[in-house]
């Protein structure tokens, strides 16, 4: 209540004291300059129109990368929706009362949550090596943190009466699952699955450029070899899937559920 | 196992469409096999990988806290790389909002003002780093450059929805007082919408951090070029550090912002 005793006038203001002092503090440190821009905006510029006309016919070697990149999206999400439905068993509060074993599993999904998708690829990458396994694998992460999130909030909304039937009639835990809350959940869970396919063909697009295989790589060595004719052209054709994609997406999502 | 707790106002489970449901089913069963098969995933070398993954997961565990400060420092520079970039966005954006919102910009809006945003949006941040730092070389400006860029379009319309939304009372009010179009924005429209204004810019320079971190591993300086090169010498423990270092500040930044936000609107 102290704060308020100040008055929200001098409170106000120290806020906007604190906010300039700190983004003037960043200008400082990230060096950025009007003059530094204005001279680099002929170099943007030049590489800008060294693009064009884009090189079409390099699209016939994108074609191979293009579908190892849908190949490492779709193992990455089966593979995590399958780890990620005992998981959300776990973390849902209906299922798993037992806060000591509810509270990690929900601890564990948020910290793996708050990690970007090109951190995990780089720590996969400098584990497995260059190529499409590590990319796999950091999938699979990122779509198990996701669908826990996603299924543990589906399975925490079902209605109770047909768990609390077959729970009465004396059956066990794993009928229970299968019979009570599968049917009620697989609308909800199979749109998310598409759901979470979407954002990982986008991720599977960018993992290559740490060195996860797939278009990303390509990408990479395009542009580490200043062929921006080439670079043009894939990035008009990934621009234009992840377009297809969305609509797809959104048309089998509203289909599912 | 399980304790059912008491229904309460749900809504009732839409019937599902069986057939849908089963051929979606058989074609991602499909689309798994052909993904096996064309990976040509090496078990060996997968169990070898997974084993070497695992012992890099323990080595990431154990952080050198003598490393901690100078993770913090990296960290700094990538948050103030987000906050300008928010804050640039926002200088743009929030002009632009004006311009494409219909009801202050008329007919200018649905000629330049959203066709701008949309292709602002859709303008790959790849292909804008690239250009970013060929403009101003490698370092923290580019990153801020890229970040400013990138987030004018989704900045823009937001406040363009929020704009399009004001209620019409005192516009009304002083346009009948005989205020003109200037000022009837300055004194109806932007009391009402700079809060949510400051809120969205807030929420986006939390997303901001996040892309701030993988901008670092395209040479735009901060946490994240840090980071990849320890990744590339192997030095798991002071990598290690650095994560546990993005996780704390990330979550702290997400607190601190969403209470602000909170506060604001």
């Amino acid at each position: 209540m102290n704060g308020s005793a100040l008055g929200p006038r001098l409170r106000r203001l120290a806020i906007g004291c604190v906010v300039i002092l700190f983004t003037w503090m960043a200008a400082r440190d990230t060096g950025i300059s009007v003059a530094g821009l204005i001279g680099g905006w002929r170099q943007a510029a030049d590489l800008l129109v060294s693009m064009f006309p884009p090189n079409w016919s390099f699209l016939a070697r994108a074609w191979q990368p293009l579908c190892e990149t849908a190949q490492m999206a779709v193992a990455g999400t089966s593979l995590g929706i399958v780890i990620a439905i005992p998981v959300s068993l776990l973390a849902a509060r209906n299922v798993t009362p037992n806060p000591l074993l509810r509270i990690p599993a929900r601890l564990l999904m948020s910290l793996l949550r708050t990690m970007p998708d090109m951190l995990i690829a780089a720590i996969a990458v400098a584990a497995l090596g260059i190529g499409l396994l590590p990319g796999v694998v950091t999938l699979t992460f990122f779509c198990f943190g996701l669908y826990v999130k996603f299924a543990s909030e589906t399975i925490e909304s079902i209605d109770p009466g047909p768990v609390a039937a077959l729970a009465a009639a004396g059956a066990r835990p794993l009928s229970v699952v299968s019979f009570a809350i599968f049917p009620q959940i697989i609308p909800q869970l199979s749109s998310y699955a598409v759901y979470a396919l979407e954002l990982n063909i986008r991720a599977a697009a960018v993992v290559g450029l740490v060195g996860a295989g797939g278009i990303g790589h390509l990408f990479e060595v395009t542009r580490s070899t200043f062929r921006y004719p080439e670079l043009a052209a894939l990035l008009v054709v990934v621009l234009v899937i992840i377009m297809l994609l969305d609509q797809v997406g959104l048309w089998l999502r509203r289909r599912l559920v | 196992m399980i304790k059912p707790t008491p229904a309460a106002g749900r809504r009732p489970v839409p019937p599902p469409r069986p057939w849908l449901v089963y051929a979606a089913a058989a074609v991602w069963c499909a689309a798994f096999a052909w993904s096996l098969e064309g990976l040509r995933i090496s078990w060996p070398r997968l169990a070898l990988g997974l084993s070497a993954l695992g012992l890099i997961i323990s080595r990431l565990l154990q952080p050198v806290w003598s490393y901690f400060p100078t993770a913090i420092k990296d960290l700094w520079l990538t948050l103030e790389i987000a906050w300008l970039g928010a804050l640039l966005a926002a200088c743009f954006a929030i002009p632009l909002g004006f311009l494409a919102a219909r009801n202050i910009s008329g007919r200018w809006a649905l000629v330049i003002g959203k066709p701008l945003l949309s292709v602002l949006r859709a303008f790959p941040v790849l292909l804008l780093a690239v250009l970013c730092l060929k403009a101003v070389g490698p370092g923290p400006f580019a990153g801020v450059l890229t970040m400013g860029i990138h987030t004018i379009g989704a900045l823009g319309k937001l406040c363009a929805e929020r704009l399009e939304a004001t209620a019409p009372g005192p516009s009304e009010a002083l346009t009948a007082a005989g205020a003109g179009r200037i000022q009837v924005v300055w004194y109806a429209m932007l009391p009402e919408v700079l809060p949510e204004f400051m809120s969205y810019t807030l929420y986006r320079f939390e997303i901001n951090v996040r892309a701030a971190v993988i901008l670092g591993f395209v040479g735009a300086g901060g946490i994240g070029t840090s980071l990849l090169f320890r990744l590339m010498e192997r030095k798991w423990d002071e990598a290690g550090t650095i994560l546990l270092a993005v996780v704390l500040v990330v979550s702290c930044v997400d607190w601190v912002s969403g209470w602000i936000r909170s506060k604001l609107v």
